[in-house]
């Protein structure tokens, strides 16, 4: 079997069946991570091996999975942003947290911000990171991290506290401030 | 700036990051006592005093044989030179003889040098396993997808070859890859979607040539 860029590359649609055989799973479980809604996870995969066949080529990833797990992040968001207010109950937890690490609502949003957020997760430690990025990047619940960390709820509670914490004072440092 | 916001950015992690983080952490295992940790490092020193042996046989078996195994842009390939450069008419005339219960056949493709087929099990958890078998031509070129950092590779024989085992562990799919040199056919059989390394592995040993479908 061919490699499946290269099957997507030359438009041949066994590409497209390889990348769905093998990725379906992967990707549903990100969608449905965000969405927590089975018929809109479906509907939003449909959109990624849409994007994808449309994406490649010209774009030639060189890490398919980081590539599909982002086409599948920003799918679901997609979804959240634009199909209705209801829906995003599925992240409101999250993003009420996430208010916690925001110094000043009333700040404008620059485009470093991608940036300055993608150096802060670099500078934790390897278990805060983990964390940090399965609940805020893959929306898992607590109980869901804890098991695949093996550790309990609350700590992990306490580790995403501590480092919506820092991220706070990084953004304050970075001019995120009144 | 609101919560939200912040949520969209976090978009912008890097690959890396994003794609450790998915990994399940592995227990912490119970502490060896002194006296079994002298001996697991005598151990490991003899495995890679083997290992450098074997690998040293492989270069030059590779050598004999003229086909190596690349890394190109953090993908695996397989490249062959100087081989045979006879252009083969129709695909390689090999499948497998025997299959797990319940798999149907939802792929079968093939083109001048090369002949794929993907089986899917009739269940609704989608296991998946699919066999190739490709002629080796002169410069010939077969790619898997499979990208530095996110497999673990063994040695497996099948059928009294030398067969590259892959292994995607975090996804659980793998490959097996190997060559037939006397045929300079290059055969792989992957499994994913939790499909059974061990059906893959019958698959593998089940392949004969096809009989009255000669090149």
């Amino acid at each position: 079997m061919a490699d499946i860029i290269e099957l997507l590359e030359r438009r041949d649609e066994v590409g497209l069946a390889l990348l769905k055989e093998k990725y379906a799973d992967y990707c549903y479980s990100i969608i449905y991570g965000l969405l927590r809604d089975h018929s809109q996870t479906e509907e939003a995969l449909s959109d990624v091996w849409l994007a994808i066949w449309n994406s490649i080529p010209p774009a030639r990833p060189m890490r398919l999975r980081a590539y599909l797990a982002k086409t599948a992040r920003n799918t679901a968001l997609h979804y959240l942003r634009y199909d209705n207010a209801q829906k995003r109950t599925a992240v409101t937890v999250l993003l009420d947290e996430l208010a916690e690490c925001i110094p000043d609502p009333a700040t404008e949003v620059s485009g470093e911000l991608k940036t300055i957020l993608r150096e802060f997760v670099e500078t934790l430690e390897p278990e805060a990171k983990r964390v940090f990025v399965r609940r805020y990047w893959y929306g898992e619940s607590l109980g869901e991290i804890a098991s695949a960390v093996h550790s309990s709820e609350n700590r992990i509670a306490g580790i995403l506290f501590r480092t919506r914490k820092k991220l706070k004072a990084h953004l304050e440092k970075e001019g995120y401030k009144v | 700036m609101n919560s939200w916001e912040l949520f969209e950015a976090m978009t912008g992690l890097e690959d890396d990051t994003i794609l450790a983080a998915a990994q399940t952490a592995p227990r912490r295992r119970a502490r060896f006592r002194p006296g079994l940790r002298h001996l697991c490092a005598a151990c490991i020193a003899l495995a890679l005093f083997f290992a450098g042996i074997a690998v040293f046989d492989a270069e030059a078996g590779n050598a004999t044989m003229r086909w190596t195994r690349r890394v190109r842009e953090n993908r695996v390939y397989y490249v062959f030179w100087n081989s045979p450069s006879d252009t083969p008419e129709g695909a390689p005339p090999y499948a497998p003889t025997w299959l797990p219960e319940d798999y149907a056949l939802t792929t079968d493709w093939s083109d001048e040098t090369r002949h794929s087929y993907i089986w899917t099990h009739r269940g609704a958890d989608r296991k998946t396993l699919s066999f190739s078998c490709s002629y080796v031509g002169d410069g010939h070129q077969q790619g898997y997808g499979l990208e530095e950092g996110t497999y673990t590779c063994e040695i497996l024989v099948i059928n009294g070859i030398e067969a590259d085992h892959y292994m995607e562990t975090d996804i659980g799919s793998g490959w097996l890859v190997w060559i037939d040199r006397k045929e300079q056919i290059l055969f792989a059989v992957s499994y994913y979607n939790g499909a059974a390394f061990e059906d893959a592995l019958r698959v593998a040993e089940s392949i004969q040539r096809m009989e009255g479908e000669g090149r």
